[in-house]
């Protein structure tokens, strides 16, 4: 009898000795809400495992400290605006969650930040719409808008290219390309070039022999295609065949900057300009590291979205880590005060470093491109 | 209760909503009417609701109104030409209506915001509003529905050469049910507008018609129990389907097909029907249980 | 710059035909709308995709793709409409059963390319153009509307002049009187599935190998406009279809060059509502057609 209480006890210690350390371990709950369904999984998809690879990197690592982990979940948001609005709302009654990485895109997103500053739940939404923004404190942006992308390419064609006479071709059905165009056009005009012709696409579309006979047969010395990597890709094909002169210019955004654009375009993408966060392969040292282990784990080369997706974790945790470390700890007040606070964290797009401004803007710049026998190359400018 | 009203909440609401569409859509079937025009109403109400809403001061009470009447003008006004139109035909002409008024919403950048939508709506109306207003919608419907103008729109949907020959105005009863299909459509349009704080054209495009249409006819084409039936299916779905993950799609399309398949009138009108066939049968038995005391009586 | 416009409208335009042909087939027999057309157009680009990746010679795969799509018409009449013919009435809930196997289709062919937009090998076709009188066309334009022109021609021949087409008008017209007249209406049906599907899956790889993109909801906007070829044509005949189809390809690149280009959906769907208002019943519809049409 005495015996056993004896072990009982010592049973008791030892147990009360082991948990100790564990007493302070901490979990820091996060949602990865992206499109892996619907419309915008060709972006949310990607983005979630961009993000759940650096999550779980940086826990193997011990990012967070000693025994502390980031608890993540992946959920879909399935590009569809009702399911956002009742998964956010759901989320949301969860004290133990801190922030939602996303939803992904547009309208799904500012549903998503509407039930956001409702409930006062952070989220860092993959859209580059200032709507995000302005719709309320905690409701945030992870990519740079066009106004802080465009200047990139449309100052490359005015400056360095020195086009004169420019034929615009983007997406009319959706709103964050509309935006892009727009600001392109804008800036270009201010510098001196002439619009040629502006003509919109449906994203559905995959038919252009009609545009690109009548851009074929018009006079320009530059084509700017604002779509997403594929169907731009199918464009410029289609433009090469109607005929359009060699010696023109083509250019296009950081939506080309995916492996998919040289895939669909073949030869006749070559000598595209093109602007993008991410080098494919990765520049500099955390970068090509991040695209050595990607392709290693999945089999498939990381594109934009998947860095964005990588980067925009590191930034989360960045957060997540100095809220920690804030008096009160880790809660959704100090997880949104510290990430929109992030200044220079490593990331590997732009140019290597992210950074929120003081309207919350992202800024990690971006790198204007060059494809090149089937590659992307650096343009040095 | 109130956990579970908060969790769901939007789910509610959307569920509403999509009741509302599903009278407006149903309101056309009623009459006989191939109508997928709802899409359209829908869009000319939230749009004219946000535009009046961010740009003017206009109370938020009268733009509804506005909305709804200015939906159902396009509504009569659409049903002019549509008259000489029957069953498919009518279909493709709304249907072209519809596409119509979504690139316009796209073109006229200037006034419609293009792509972008209208954002910044006011968020005026919550689950109160919208359970009000389907009650009203569903008492003006029932009283419609058992006035004469009811039983002319059934007979329309049966049989419309009899009805013809019977001296019945087609052409005019075609136009009251576009007219209220447009209010309708109109109303509930508006009332997204004030609900999703954003719209945009895309919002009322193809998908939108299927899943209108999805509603009423997997609910039910001719009671007022069918686009309710039928919305909380297509509310449901995806919730029960979540576990699912990726095969959630597939799996809708599987319960689509069995539903349809084994109560091809759509749940909501069988429900009905179900217990309309067991009063009558009641009745019968109850008449025939009276003759057969009265043979009795008359024989003895 | 106008001829060119012309003929490429005429490109677009022949495949539409293929697409529209099985719908148009479907309604006029059947008097259903298959929602799930789109679906097996899809299907069909995807099948030879990957088919051709695999190694298959490229004519092969199309082969086998039209066989697949063919199979794939007819479970979806085995599925989705056989029942609820049996019951009658079925015009609305087989519009309901179609989109169910719509979804089924979409969401298959979503998981299997990974949401990606996908393309034939460069070199599955060789890629070569002629000038012709100051015109530019492909070698895979002629080819494309070279076997539109022989595939519609055959299957106007096979309507009108052999015995299935015969059994196919007869059970158009009556079905139980054609079923008295020892017509085999089911086989009927059947047949006119697997044509359709077949028909849609080709045109799927033509339309996946000329524009360069294959997704899985590469459907939709073809359904649209199959909705309004086969209205414009006439509910239901062959003839009219394919010159609405024609017509369809021609004005929709005319628009794109000459005005606006964000206002050719307004533009082409302003010109089907006025058709329909001058001819209610279609270009090339008659009065007879529509009166076993839609409404019975």
């Amino acid at each position: 009898m005495k015996i056993r209480t004896l072990m009982l006890a010592a049973t008791c210690g030892a147990a009360v000795t082991a948990a100790a350390p564990g007493a302070h371990a901490e979990d820091y709950k996060v949602v990865i809400l992206q499109s892996l369904t619907g419309g915008a999984a060709f972006i949310g998809k990607n983005v979630a495992e961009g993000a759940a690879m650096a999550a779980e990197e940086m826990n193997e690592n011990g990012y967070f400290g000693e025994g502390n982990r980031m608890d993540f979940e992946v959920a879909d948001d399935a590009t569809d605006r009702t399911q956002t609005l009742s998964l956010i709302t759901r989320l949301a009654a969860d004290p133990e969650l801190l922030l939602v990485m996303g939803p992904t895109s547009g309208s799904v997103a500012m549903a998503g930040a509407s039930v956001a500053n409702e409930r006062e739940l952070p989220i860092i939404t993959t859209t580059n719409t200032f709507e995000v923004i302005e719709a309320g404190p905690w409701s945030n942006i992870l990519t740079q808008p066009g106004t802080v992308t465009i200047p990139y390419i449309a100052d490359f064609a005015a400056q360095d290219l020195g086009v004169k006479n420019c034929a615009i071709i983007g997406v009319k059905d959706n709103e964050s390309y509309v935006a892009l165009q727009r600001k392109f056009e804008e800036l270009v005009q201010e510098q001196g070039v002439n619009l040629a012709s502006v003509d919109g696409v449906a994203l559905a579309d995959s038919d252009f022999s009609a545009l690109a006979t009548k851009i074929a047969t018009s006079e320009q010395d530059c084509v700017f295609v604002g779509t997403p990597a594929s169907q731009g890709a199918n464009i410029i094909l289609q433009l090469k065949q109607a005929g359009l002169d060699p010696s023109t210019a083509i250019l296009g955004h950081n939506a080309f900057a995916s492996p998919t654009f040289i895939e669909k375009g073949g030869a006749a993408v070559e000598d595209v300009y093109l602007i993008g966060a991410w080098v494919p392969g990765g520049d500099g040292e955390f970068g090509e590291a991040f695209a050595a282990n990607f392709e290693a784990k999945t089999g498939i080369a990381p594109d934009e979205w998947h860095a964005n997706g990588y980067s925009g974790m590191q930034v989360v945790a960045s957060a997540v880590r100095d809220a920690a470390a804030s008096e009160g700890g880790a809660t959704r007040a100090s997880v949104l005060a510290a990430l929109t606070a992030q200044k220079d964290v490593p990331v590997v797009i732009g140019g290597g470093t992210y950074s929120f401004d003081e309207e919350r803007v992202p800024h990690f710049g971006m790198r204007v491109m060059q494809v090149k026998d089937g590659e992307f190359t650096l343009v040095d400018n | 209760m109130i956990q579970f009203y908060l969790a769901y909440q939007p789910i509610i609401d959307f569920f509403l909503l999509a009741v509302g569409f599903g009278y407006s859509q149903q309101i056309a079937f009623r009459a006989g009417v191939f109508s997928i025009a709802t899409a359209g109403f829908a869009a000319i109400g939230s749009y004219c609701v946000a535009i009046l809403a961010t740009r003017t001061e206009v109370p938020i009470f009268m733009t509804v109104i506005l909305a709804t009447l200015l939906a159902a003008a396009v509504g009569g006004l659409l049903a002019l030409p549509l008259a000489r139109l029957r069953g498919a035909f009518q279909a493709i002409a709304t249907l072209a209506f519809v596409q119509i008024i979504l690139s316009l919403l796209l073109y006229g950048e200037g006034f419609t915001g293009g792509a972008l939508g209208i954002v910044g709506i006011p968020r005026e109306v919550n689950t109160w509003i919208l359970l009000l207003v389907v009650a009203v919608t569903m008492y003006v419907l029932w009283n419609i529905g058992r006035s004469g103008m009811g039983r002319v729109f059934n007979a329309l949907r049966q049989e419309e050469s009899v009805a013809s020959s019977l001296g019945v105005n087609i052409g005019k009863y075609h136009i009251i049910a576009f007219i209220l299909s447009g209010a309708i459509g109109g109303l509930f349009g508006g009332l997204q507008s004030l609900y999703t704080f954003q719209i945009e054209p895309h919002n009322y495009g193809f998908a939108f018609i299927v899943n209108i249409l999805t509603v009423v006819i997997l609910g039910g084409r001719t009671t007022l129990l069918g686009p309710i039936m039928g919305a909380l299916i297509m509310a449901l779905l995806p919730e029960i389907a979540r576990p699912l993950a990726e095969n959630r799609q597939a799996v809708n399309g599987v319960i689509l097909i069995l539903v349809i398949t084994f109560l091809p009138n759509g749940v909501g009108d069988e429900i009905v029907f179900w217990f309309r066939r067991r009063k009558q049968a009641r009745q019968q038995r109850k008449r025939a249980s009276e003759k057969e005391a009265r043979d009795a009586v008359t024989s003895s | 710059m106008l001829t060119q416009q012309i003929l490429n409208g005429l490109v677009s335009g022949s495949v539409y035909a293929l697409f529209s042909l099985g719908f148009t087939l479907i309604f006029g027999v059947q008097k259903l709308l298959n929602f799930a057309h789109g679906a097996t157009f899809m299907a069909g680009a995807f099948i030879a995709y990957y088919c051709t990746i695999n190694g298959l010679p490229f004519v092969m795969a199309i082969g086998f793709s039209m066989l697949a799509t063919g199979l794939i018409a007819i479970l979806i009449d085995l599925i989705a409409f056989r029942a609820l013919r049996k019951r009658g009435n079925a015009e609305f809930p087989a519009l309901v059963s179609s989109i169910g196997v719509d979804l089924i289709l979409v969401s298959i062919a979503q998981q299997v390319s990974n949401t990606q937009v996908l393309n034939f090998p460069f070199g599955t076709f060789p890629i070569q153009f002629y000038d012709v009188f100051g015109l530019r066309i492909s070698l895979l334009q002629i080819v494309i509307l070279g076997v539109v022109a022989v595939l519609v021609t055959a299957l106007i021949f096979y309507l009108k002049k052999t015995t299935f087409g015969r059994q196919v008008r007869a059970v158009a017209t009556n079905e139980r009187a054609a079923a008295l007249l020892g017509v085999n209406a089911q086989s009927v049906y059947l047949q006119t599935f697997f044509i359709a599907g077949a028909l849609a899956g080709l045109a799927g790889v033509l339309i996946g190998l000329l524009f360069n993109s294959i997704q899985f909801l590469m459907g939709e906007p073809y359904m649209l406009r199959a909705f309004v070829v086969v209205v414009i044509g006439g509910l239901g005949s062959v003839q009219g279809a394919i010159i609405a189809s024609l017509m369809l390809g021609v004005a929709q690149s005319l628009t794109v060059a000459y005005l606006p280009s964000g206002l050719t959906d307004a533009i082409i769907f302003g010109l089907l509502f006025l058709v329909l208002l001058v001819r209610p019943n279609g270009l090339f519809g008659d009065i007879n057609a529509v009166a076993g049409g839609t409404r019975q």
